[in-house]
């Protein structure tokens, strides 16, 4: 029932004048936004702003917006537009020392503790990956998260091929080193049982 | 597939790759026996290929982890339909069926497109509305610097642009406290337009509450007029302490005198009874939380209770009720209670 219907059946919808069609759009990417949102920014607030801006200025233009195949796409491009043209007007900058500042304090607590828990090791290395540059993540959640093809990221971040390819290649060999810490060994067995059909 | 190009690669090579990513995320038969040959024909490659795997499946697992909780959703999508209220041109009625997670939603939308079609027709002035959830208070400041404190499931509109000494006018949906701003020099009146009638005022403070097919206003200080809606020329003028209700419904008009006090309790977080029927108490609560509350003994609804039951935490209001009738209250369906 409502819950099944495609993307592209909501986004038709919208454009005939229903609100809760845009709601349950909004329901249905709400966290996938905000995940690669934290990829660019770590400020919540301001991505929840963006969000609200994206799904209002959808419903403001429902008449002018053309028939989109791939919701997804569509709303993720947006909402970096979004996103980035605020940052540079709030003259925020894009956060990349923030997490430095939380982490490394908290990092040395975590050294001390020898013993973690699985989810301490999971919070250890969540805090490494977002150490990452901000459009390394990006391109990481773009490609591992998402599974898009390379043309497709090069789209939606509006960057060359080549520029992707460096972008990706920095990022893998960093990731490596975070992987191959020994203290992350357990979790690392945890997702690697997910067994393969 | 060429396993060829692949003799050469290293695991940064094999984590760029899209065939091999295409593996990792999402293996199929055919693409699983590749990588298996391939990895018979090339054992060497095997450190290569796991630290590749692991490379991608580690970060998929973790850069996905932060969620919004569903309350920052709910609230974010409520901000996005409040705005989208003020919007100025009118929406056309709501035709879906709405899932039952979207119900508080849905009579959002339907009262802010009564709303919108009364006014838009008329003209185009910008408007503003102010919505509230079930179990949500919210306060604010109106254009003249009066103070409204909206109820739980209520909706307040009125002109975004207010011009300096012209009457002012809002609308109400729900329940809603108003301490009014009086303007000494040009003397404004200040309206509270209802299904049912008009609240008149110059300064004062009062609670309007159009739930259950009827208004009915509590005067707390000052004095206002109301006129009934179908006979602008009957009017009747409150004294602090009364209360009057009226329903265009069913022509029914009422005026007694309450404790004030009690009645607007609601607005400091907590709506107090004094000696009031289960039933109504009961009722109050299905209205501000949205919910619906069966009782297996019918004889008592008639209990007089004194009770003080909190506007914004339902489980509380529930243990508080519970505790008063020392009886368990068990969720049956989805928002739906029974008193045993």
């Amino acid at each position: 029932m409502f819950k099944q219907e495609s993307d592209a059946e909501i986004w038709k919808e919208i454009k005939q004048d229903h609100q809760g069609a845009l709601s349950e759009l909004f329901y249905r990417y709400s966290d996938l936004l905000l995940s690669y949102c934290l990829t660019i920014t770590q400020d919540r607030d301001l991505i929840k702003d963006c969000i609200q801006e994206l799904f209002l200025d959808i419903w403001k233009r429902r008449d002018k917006l053309a028939e989109v195949e791939k919701v997804k796409y569509y709303l993720l491009s947006v909402i970096r537009r979004i996103l980035l043209r605020r940052l540079k007007a709030d003259e925020r900058k894009l956060q990349i020392e923030l997490p430095h500042l939380e982490t490394s304090s908290r990092s040395e607590e975590s050294k001390t503790i020898e013993k973690e828990s699985l989810q301490n090791q999971q919070l250890y290395m969540t805090e490494k990956i977002n150490l990452l540059p901000e459009r390394q993540k990006e391109v990481i959640y773009l490609r591992y998260y998402l599974g898009m093809s390379h043309d497709e990221i090069c789209e939606i971040m509006d960057i060359r091929k080549q520029a992707a390819w460096n972008l990706l290649s920095r990022a893998i060999k960093k990731l490596r080193d975070i992987i191959e810490d020994p203290r992350t060994s357990v979790i690392l067995l945890g997702i690697l049982a997910i067994p393969q059909s | 597939m060429n396993p060829d190009k692949y003799q050469s690669f290293s695991y940064s090579d094999f984590a760029a790759d899209e065939i091999f990513i295409e593996w990792v995320l999402n293996p199929e038969v055919e693409v699983e026996n590749f990588w298996k040959t391939f990895i018979q024909q090339h054992p060497e490659k095997l450190a290569e290929i796991e630290s590749a795997r692991k490379i991608i499946l580690t970060s998929r697992e973790l850069i996905s982890l932060p969620k919004f909780d569903s309350e920052e959703k709910d609230k974010l999508n409520e901000n996005i339909l409040s705005a989208i209220a003020t919007e100025q041109r009118p929406l056309r009625e709501m035709k879906r069926r709405t899932p039952a997670w979207m119900k508080w939603a849905a009579v959002i939308l339907l009262l802010s497109s009564i709303g919108s079609i009364l006014y838009f027709s008329q003209n185009q002035i910008a408007k503003t509305s102010y919505i509230t959830s079930y179990g949500e208070i919210k306060s604010f400041k109106l254009p003249d610097g009066s103070m409204v404190k909206l109820h739980a499931n209520s909706q307040l509109t009125f002109d975004k642009e207010w011009k300096e000494g012209a009457d002012r006018e809002v609308r109400l949906k729900g329940e809603a406290y108003f301490e009014v701003e009086k303007k000494l020099k040009t003397n404004a009146k200040f309206s509270v337009l209802t299904e049912d009638l008009k609240v008149e005022v110059l300064g004062t403070e009062f609670n309007v509450d159009t739930r259950e097919e009827k208004t009915e206003v509590v005067l707390n200080e000052g004095s206002i007029r109301l006129k009934l809606e179908d006979d602008e020329k009957q009017s009747i003028l409150m004294e602090p302490g009364d209360l009057v209700t009226f329903s265009q419904k069913h022509k029914e008009l009422n005026q007694r005198k309450v404790d004030a006090g009690i009645r607007i309790s609601w607005k400091e977080g907590i709506q107090h009874f004094d000696k009031a029927p289960l039933a109504e108490v009961i009722n109050q609560i299905e209205e501000i939380y949205g919910i619906k509350i069966d009782i297996q003994d019918q004889e008592l609804l008639k209990r007089n209770l004194t009770i003080g039951i909190p506007v914004e935490n339902l489980e509380i209001a529930l243990a508080t009720l519970e505790s008063i009738l020392g009886k368990g209250i068990a969720p049956t369906t989805e928002n739906q209670f029974r008193i045993k």
